[in-house]
């Protein structure tokens, strides 16, 4: 089964809800290049590293979106070093997070080999405005390693009550403008007005890919992704 | 290289390309000669660095298929090759049609600013025999996005209508006329028919109406004198128009009317070696090296649960095995710890170092804080990379963290590695394959691409670390190399010119049977010496030297050859020719992509002489590069072409796929293959086996240590 989110406008919650979440988890990423010999695995046929993350119910879950592919996956956070957080999916593609913010990528092509967030990271946490700057290092298709610097301006754009898996959260909205001398995006942080935690966010991982959207999940599968402005729909 | 010319699996690598690459943004528009320019007509612009263009065109009676390689951000070069339907009239050797092979080189002297046009200068088949030559000065500017004007100078086949006395004759009376045919055999460098003769000017335009869609105007002097005679060409008219079309995946198709009555069309694709078809790679995500102390109660470092130095051995041997590493010798005391290991997947050598200390760093017990990795190659030590695990816990994740591990990386010759450690199982290593082979031969003026297609075992016995019994046996099951009517007219001792009666006299073939040892002499020194049937046409004995300090970019390397001739049946027996050949050899890399090997020796036809050769080589492993061997046989006694020369790329499997792999897909371009200058095509030559995984390519390849 293959899932295709479809920007529609409007709030739709997917139809077949738990094959939708377990198949999210089966299929892997495969976010690269829409790479077709990806395929779902059966039920339960994980590589090793995942199937061990499968059984530890305690290994938090996370939904990941790439836009420009219209592909998700579910991703289980397979290590936390340092605060840096490595998830990764049933084919082993990994989404590096720092506190919820986009550190690096690995599997998906056109490498975010890592980031230096230290900046903007503590005005989004702590939702103030203000100009910081942030570091991209990114592994090119000549096996080098390009790094550029960023400058940022952070600012908060309101507030939202926003519907995930893992309940209805009020959050606080922050954005963050970057400009390179040749490159621009724009990053948006939902920030949890309780924990103070990032629980998802749309963010930008270089050229190639565009922008990543990371939202938390359960550990169930029983839910369907949803967000405000797309929507996860089967088949 | 040598032998028959013959490779395999490169026929369908063009096709390869065009159905996986990356389509290429902005590319220039290609010229029926398969060049940056308008219809026919060259502009100064060049290619991006690096950029490979495939073009065939087809008009009247001319078929061209031309490649062409921007070498450097200023110079592009062209391999065509050429057929004109008639042109000799129905009296001619095969029917009137010729087939030409051809080179052109292309000099950007300036780039374009807002004032000043791009000026070029440029040789068209300045090599061979000479029936498209031509020389050009030519400027090119461009006004606003959509509009770019171009004027030139030629000389040769551009001078046709309208031409004048050679202004150059103002230098030297000797530049008026050009003189005409070509020296001797074909394949010269005709420096003294350059910019000689009668000049003409021509023009055009180019407009880009939008981003797919793009029309051509120009003014053309080429009268196509020679081929109005027979093919029936008219091109009555000086003005040709064309269009092109981009499609969204990169191909370019381009339709055009040459001289107002010849309607042809032609097919171009542009590819970038330093764009693979996915940057960064599809593999796996790394194992994440956590907190080492969690692994001080892992089930194999516990000794209450029957841990220890065996268990740890068995884990790290399975985790090594999922990153495509065979564990070869295992060592751990104090606090450090050595893996042996043979890399059989990761074509970039210092992400196979990176994955193999994260092995480590995952498994062994924490007070282990020194890894060492030494890369094995037929069961030879190469080379030792050697990581603090501290420094891989601290820069997993840095975003400077490839530039820092290798600043705190050593990277030191692994000759003195003995076998301390090795596993008990290694030995004997027996592998055998049974699959398909196709061989190839290029340029036979009756079929310009013969192949056979059949059936190959490859069996490989070794007992020892280095040494090495291997045989390769071939059943050719379809195919028309056989049938070419090439046989040998050479004058020299037919080494290579009887490849067609090898094919006709053999039916099952041992390709190849032999014993190898490889070896360490002393610290920087490899050695082989191989022994038996070394290639198709070629048996004995072969010692090869190499020194090679491990940091450096110079290597020096000597080989002897003993070999007689095979027996054309390619089985057992020789015949009676038998000749003592060797080169010394260096090898430079230059830093910047380009490399270089210079042999001087003798060959395997007696003659003395020195071979060149250059490659410019991607950091991804993508190869371009040429070659030209030049002896003391003479340029008659060589025969057509003159002297040996070819072209030879290679393309990682990695690069066409996104997978990682140590298999490539190469192709040597010869445009004829004669018996001077020939050399034995003895397999595992030292350097191409060990210089992966010497410093200067690890260093390369830092990029994806963390990878």
């Amino acid at each position: 089964m293959i899932i295709r989110a479809t920007i529609l406008g409007l709030l739709f919650v997917g139809v077949a809800a738990c094959s939708n979440g377990q198949d999210l988890l089966n299929r892997g990423v495969a976010l690269a290049v829409n790479d077709k010999t990806s395929v779902a695995r059966p039920a339960g046929q994980f590589p090793p590293r995942f199937a061990a993350l499968v059984a530890d119910t305690s290994v938090p879950a996370m939904i990941v979106t790439v836009e420009s592919r219209s592909q998700s996956g579910r991703l289980l956070r397979e290590a936390q070093v340092n605060g840096v957080e490595t998830w990764v999916s049933s084919d082993l593609t990994a989404v590096i997070l720092e506190n919820g913010m986009l550190q690096g990528t690995r599997g998906l092509g056109s490498e975010l080999f890592a980031a230096e967030l230290s900046e903007p990271m503590a005005l989004i946490l702590s939702g103030k405005t203000g100009y910081s700057s942030r570091l991209h290092s990114n592994l090119k298709g000549n096996d080098r390693i390009v790094t550029r610097t960023f400058n940022c301006l952070v600012e908060v754009s309101g507030t939202g009550t926003i519907a995930l898996e893992i309940g209805t959260i009020p959050t606080r909205i922050m954005t963050e403008d970057c400009k390179s001398l040749d490159q621009a995006f724009r990053n948006t942080y939902w920030v949890s007005s309780k924990s103070g935690a990032i629980v998802q966010a749309r963010q930008w991982a270089g050229d190639e890919i565009g922008y990543i959207k990371t939202q938390s999940a359960t550990r169930e599968m029983t839910g369907a992704p949803v967000s405000e402005v797309g929507v996860v729909i089967s088949e | 290289m040598q032998g028959r010319p013959i490779n395999k699996a490169s026929a369908t690598l063009i096709a390869a390309i065009g159905a996986l690459a990356a389509p290429h943004a902005s590319a220039q528009s290609l010229t029926t000669y398969g060049t940056p320019g308008l219809i026919e007509m060259p502009t100064a612009e060049v290619m991006q660095d690096g950029d490979l263009a495939f073009t065939a065109s087809f008009f009247g009676p001319n078929r061209r298929y031309t490649g062409t390689f921007q070498v450097l951000p200023r110079v592009y070069g062209s391999f065509r090759y050429s057929h004109i339907k008639n042109i000799f009239g129905t009296s001619g050797y095969l029917g009137g049609d010729t087939f030409d092979r051809s080179f052109d080189i292309h000099y950007q002297i300036f780039y374009e600013t807002a004032r000043r046009p791009a000026v070029a200068i440029g040789l068209r088949d300045f090599l061979g025999t000479g029936l498209l030559s031509g020389e050009y000065f030519v400027a090119t500017k461009s006004f606003g996005p959509k509009l770019e004007v171009t004027g030139g100078l030629g000389w040769g086949r551009f001078a046709g209508r309208n031409s004048f006395s050679n202004p150059l004759s103002v230098i030297a009376d000797r530049f008026k006329t050009r003189p005409t045919g070509f020296t001797g055999t074909g394949g010269q460098v005709e420096t003294g028919n350059w910019f000689r003769g009668p000049t003409s000017p021509f023009a055009g335009v180019k407009w880009k109406f939008s981003d797919q869609t793009t029309f051509f105007a120009e003014y053309s002097p080429d009268l196509y004198t020679l081929e109005s005679v027979s093919t029936g060409i008219n091109v009555s008219s000086p003005l040709n128009f064309g269009v092109e079309y981009r499609f969204k995946n990169g191909p370019k198709l381009k339709g055009y009317i040459v001289g107002g009555h010849e309607i042809g069309a032609q097919l171009s694709y542009v590819i970038n070696p330093k764009r693979p078809r996915v940057s960064g790679g599809l593999e796996t995500s790394p194992r994440v090296v956590g907190n080492r102390d969690r692994l001080a109660i892992a089930d194999w470092n516990n000794s209450a649960k029957g841990g220890g130095k065996a268990a740890v051995q068995r884990v790290v041997a399975a985790r090594l095995s999922e990153d495509g590493m065979k564990l070869q010798g295992f060592t751990m005391s104090g606090r450090q710890a050595t893996l042996r290991v043979e890399n059989n997947r990761w074509n970039n050598e210092s992400q196979a170092a990176g994955r193999a200390a994260r092995v480590m760093a995952t498994t062994l017990p924490p007070e282990i804080e020194q890894f060492t990795v030494v890369f094995q190659e037929r069961g030879v030590p190469i080379s030792r990379v050697v990581t603090q695990r501290s420094d891989l816990e601290e820069l997993q994740f840095d975003y400077d963290g490839a530039w820092r591990t290798l600043a705190r990386t050593d990277i030191a010759d692994a000759y003195d590695q003995g076998r301390l450690g090795e596993l008990d199982d290694v030995y004997p290593v027996i592998e055998t394959s049974f699959g398909p082979y196709l061989a190839t031969s290029f340029f036979d003026p009756n079929s310009p691409i013969r192949a056979d297609f059949g059936a190959q075992l490859k069996a490989l016995y070794r007992p020892a670390p280095g040494l090495t019994f291997s045989g390769r046996f071939r059943y050719p099951l379809v195919g028309n190399i056989d049938q070419s009517f090439r046989g040998s007219n050479s004058v020299l001792e037919p080494v290579r010119t009887n490849a067609v009666r090898y094919a006709k006299e053999s039916s099952l073939e041992i390709n190849t049977l032999s014993a190898e040892y490889i070896f360490r002499p002393g610290k920087d020194l490899f050695g082989r010496v191989s022994f038996g049937y070394l290639e198709s046409m070629f048996g004995g004995i072969s010692a090869e030297l190499l020194w090679y300090p491990v940091a450096s970019r110079l290597a020096l390397g000597a080989e002897l050859n003993y070999v007689k001739q095979r027996d054309f049946d390619m089985l057992f027996g020789f015949q009676d020719y038998g000749v003592a050949s060797g080169h010394a050899s260096a090898y430079y890399d230059f830093g910047n992509g380009f490399s270089s090997q210079l042999d001087v020796g003798r060959y395997l036809a007696g003659d003395y002489g020195a071979t060149l050769s250059i490659d410019r080589e991607f950091n991804n492993g993508f190869k371009v590069g040429g070659f030209f061997t030049l002896t003391n046989v003479s340029f008659a006694d060589f025969g057509e072409g003159s002297f040996d020369k070819g072209l030879r790329f290679e393309v990682p499997v990695s690069w066409l796929t996104g997978r990682p792999s140590r298999k490539t897909v190469k192709q040597t371009i010869k445009p004829i293959t004669r018996d001077g200058g020939a050399r034995l095509a003895v397999a595992n030559r030292l350097y191409g086996l060990v210089t992966e995984y010497r410093g200067k390519e690890l260093r390369d390849g830092w990029g994806r240590y963390l990878r």
